[in-house]
């Protein structure tokens, strides 16, 4: 593939209105490090962003970081934590289950709308953008949003480009909300519970006022609720947690809570096995132990991890489920499953996003043509 | 603002669009003036004007019928919650049908398992509250009108409220929607689970002020209430004093669940109307409200306390039962009523900026209120840089209307200047329409236009409220092409 790689929007504009004149589509990137996930695109050329790069405006006390779209999220990451802030809605890090190297650029991060543990609690990635830049399929720039926490002056576009997976429009700049990183924090781990109990226990955590900021339960492993804040708050809580579940639990002081969450960040737990497929499924919360029991029935050896109290469920699949099957056994109007890690030629073969209803998905085209008329940008990604 | 003269081809077949919603609600449609008369405006009730006819649906079949007869007999439509808008969103036109959803009014789940609720789009934003509050729970976003906003005029217009630098606007506390499409198509978005596959469809229709289609159901998300909260009132000789100390609270890592600034106007007329206690010689008031476990409280009212001295605060109270939190409350919420105390009339502006340049903003505005030669009072919601300026004026005096607005376009375009927005909850409507150039450029605007078109291309739906001029969608859809040279002659290629 032959990439153009422009060190600055005008440059990426100028290579869009090459492209549209040419109707010839374009693969979209940052460093690729999410390249594998959804159907594979077909395109003679690629655009990469990562020439767009830099942190373009950073006020920690205005609570707003702005950056071009190919800053690595390293970067980003380092810039906030000499502040004392960060991304509140923790995005994982697919790297380590993707086989790739880092944890890729920001545009990549909104692109995909990747959101952590914590996104129950504050918020999703979309929650935390506040506008962008970019160019659309005739090759104009154009904004959307602000650079501030509060606005709803027009149609928020934003939302719209984050986790579109670059079918919309070329990003080039992106404003998001930030906040302080809690001061102290405690992890409660309790062992070996059955998964039933054990989602039936981090529900119970989340409807009592402990203010809990991860709820996680590995199938066979750990279940951990973690409390975030200032330490005299985080030591009142967990003492209070602690009475309400009335098991034997152990504490995970500040730095020990933050090793387990940084390695459930990186989704550790679920990167034995690279030939399994990686499922991730939104569900009702009191949904998910059953949809686990029914696809066990079919692959005895599923393994499964449960994040957001059983909002979130990660699955380690056998290659001989398919995703049709693993679909039907979500209860209609419970959730949804897409498919993060595959062979290419599984993935080509259809069925990595959910299907959505006739009129969900003709608005869909009509919006993706409002943006890209010529359909250039990620050709059939997210089919 | 002159609203659009009706379209007498419209007017003359009046008659027989008021026939055809009969058949499709019979006992919901209000055509005798006398009835209309309570349709004829929204908050913004300098605009006002008689609607076309008014129909109030009872169930989603009825509003996806109402949709596709409009379309086929190129009828506008209004859609209107409880009508409290402050930025013209829900004003009648009088060649339009306006679509109250108030009959909407049930409570159809609560799921505090799922720490979720799913309502008709006419309840209440407090009614959400009060279903759950025996269980510990509430909804977050807190309009100042939530006693009467209906929470789908919350999603309409991605309402927020003096909570929301913590707990976020509508659009962060909305897990899902059903909507009418102007096809007459109804669609299910998100649910009692999070985040819905494929485009954001919710993202966008959340804050899109009835452009877009009706919504007809909608579940949010609920919180357990925090154990306690407690204020702390802080009064400064200088406005920038108090600037800097909220600048400082930020810096220091504390997100308080409420941070509110009055300026001394603000100040003076709450103290006049309610008796809070407020300092009535300070320049700046702020109050600041943590909410949490009492000991975090605690912990943080110390801290917050500590940098109110530093930053010279020369009143400095903190609450130490409810009655005095709410009594602290009680002049912020009533800023509203007390300007109107002190003058006939007043327009209350939304614009947001970036926290830093407020004391710039200020002094500028107050530069500007002479200019214009008429008073302004602030209240702020300092946590998120939402400035809201109560212009006051009399509207019996010929020209302070339009002095008001003209003064209130310039605070706009401060906010704008300043690398701030045109509106940070009350929407644009049909008050800022005409400000939207001031903060984007045509492709801009193209652009959403472009969304406008894939949902409603007929443009049925609020007409004139957003954006300035509509496009045909057609135009909008070209697709603009210089060239066709290839870039970068030395293109790097690897």
């Amino acid at each position: 593939m032959d990439w153009l790689t422009p060190t600055d929007e005008t440059a990426a504009a100028e290579a869009i209105r090459w492209a549209a004149a040419r109707r010839e589509p374009l693969e979209i990137r940052g460093q690729g490090t999410k390249a594998a996930v959804g159907t594979p695109v077909k395109a003679a050329f690629g655009l990469s962003l990562t020439g767009l790069r830099g942190i373009t405006a950073y006020d920690p006390a205005e609570l707003v970081l702005t950056a071009a779209a190919g800053t690595p999220v390293a970067e980003i990451r380092t810039a906030l934590s000499d502040a004392g802030q960060h991304l509140p809605f923790e995005p994982c890090d697919l790297s380590g289950l993707l086989g790739s190297e880092g944890e890729g650029t920001l545009g990549g991060l909104v692109s995909a709308g990747l959101s952590g543990a914590r996104r129950p609690f504050a918020g999703a990635c979309r929650d935390h953008v506040l506008g962008v830049r970019g160019i659309g399929g005739s090759g104009l720039p154009f904004r959307a949003g602000g650079q501030v926490v509060k606005n709803v002056t027009g149609f928020d576009l934003s939302k719209l480009l984050c986790g579109a997976w670059g079918t919309l429009a070329v990003l080039t700049e992106i404003s998001l909300k930030v906040l302080p990183a809690p001061e102290a924090q405690a992890t409660l781990i309790l062992d070996g519970l059955e998964e039933e109990r054990a989602l039936s226990l981090l529900r119970q955590a989340l409807r009592s006022p402990a203010d809990v900021s991860g709820a996680v339960h590995l199938s066979g492993g750990d279940t951990a609720l973690r409390l975030e804040g200032p330490p005299e708050s985080v030591r009142w809580r967990t003492q209070g947690l602690r009475d309400l579940l009335g098991l034997p639990c152990r504490t995970l002081d500040t730095d020990a809570s933050r090793d387990w969450w940084d390695r459930w960040q990186r989704l550790e737990p679920l990167q034995a096995d690279p030939d399994r497929h990686i499922w991730k499924l939104s569900l009702v919360p009191t949904q998910a132990a059953a949809v686990a029991r029914l696809l066990r029935q079919a692959d005895p050896a599923l393994r499964a991890a449960f994040d957001w109290g059983g909002g979130l469920l990660w699955l380690a699949t056998s290659p001989g489920l398919d995703g049709a099957h693993l679909r039907q056994a979500i209860p209609p109007g419970s959730g949804h499953a897409t498919l993060i890690r595959a062979p290419a030629a599984v993935r080509a073969a259809g069925g990595v996003f959910p299907p959505d209803s006739p009129a969900v998905t003709a608005l869909c085209r009509r919006l993706k043509d409002s943006f890209d008329p010529a359909g250039l940008f990620n050709p059939g990604r997210m089919a | 603002m002159q609203l659009p003269v009706p379209d007498p081809t419209i007017v003359t077949r009046r008659r027989e669009i008021v026939q055809t919603l009969r058949e499709i609600v019979p006992d919901g449609v209000i055509a005798e003036e006398a009835a209309m008369r309570v349709y004829d405006s929204d908050g913004l009730s300098a605009l006002r004007q008689m609607p076309l006819v008014v129909v109030l649906p009872r169930t989603t079949d009825q509003v996806a019928r109402v949709l596709s007869a409009c379309r086929r007999d190129g009828v506008n439509i209004v859609p209107r919650g409880a009508g409290t808008s402050l930025s013209g969103g829900s004003t009648p036109l009088g060649d339009a049908v306006t679509l109250g959803m108030s009959r909407f009014n049930r409570i159809l789940d609560i799921d505090l398992d799922n720490r979720c609720a799913t309502v008709q789009p006419g309840v209440t934003n407090l009614a959400i509250s009060w279903a759950v509050e025996a269980d510990g729970f509430y909804y977050a976003p807190d309009p100042s009108s939530q006693i009467a906003c209906s929470i789908g005029g919350n999603v309409a217009e991605n309402a927020g409220g003096v909570h929301c630098l913590k707990y976020g606007l509508t659009a962060n506390n909305l897990l899902g929607l059903e909507m009418v499409l102007m096809t007459g198509e109804v669609i299910r978005l998100g649910g009692r689970h999070l985040d819905q596959p494929g485009y954001d469809l919710m993202g966008v229709i959340t804050g899109s002020e009835g452009l877009l289609g009706i919504i007809t159901e909608v579940t949010v998300r609920l919180l357990r209430r925090p154990e306690t909260a407690r204020a702390v009132l802080m009064g400064f000789d200088d406005a920038r004093q108090a600037g800097a100390c909220v600048a400082a609270i930020i810096a220091a890592g504390i997100i308080p669940a409420g941070l509110e600034m009055m300026d001394g106007p603000a100040i003076r007329a709450a103290e006049d109307f309610v008796h809070a206690g407020y300092p009535v010689t300070a320049d700046a008031l702020l109050i600041c409200e943590l909410d949490g476990p009492a000991v975090e409280v605690d912990t943080l009212i110390a801290r917050v306390e500590s940098l109110a001295r530093a930053n010279g605060a020369t009143t400095l109270r903190t609450s130490t039962t409810e009655d005095e939190r709410l009594l602290f409350w009680a002049g912020r919420k009533a800023a509203f009523p007390a300007a109107g105390r002190i003058s006939p009339d007043y327009l209350c502006m939304d614009g947001t900026i970036p926290r830093r340049r407020l004391p710039e903003v200020l002094e500028r505005m107050q530069g500007l209120s002479r200019q214009h030669g008429l008073r302004v009072a602030n209240v702020f919601h300092a946590g998120d840089g939402n400035l809201h300026p109560l212009i006051l004026f009399d509207a019996n005096r010929p020209g302070e209307l339009e002095r008001a607005e003209a003064f209130g376009a310039d605070i706009l375009r401060l906010c704008v200047e300043v690398g701030g927005v045109l509106t940070g909850e009350h929407g644009v409507g049909l008050e800022k329409r005409d400000l939207m150039p001031v903060m984007f450029g045509p492709e801009d605007i193209r652009q959403q236009q472009r969304i406008k078109c894939a949902f409603d291309p007929d443009h049925r739906l609020n007409p004139g409220k957003v954006y300035p001029t509509l496009h045909r969608c057609a135009e909008l859809g070209k697709l603009h092409v210089s060239g066709g040279h290839l870039p970068f002659p030395d293109l790097p290629r690897f």
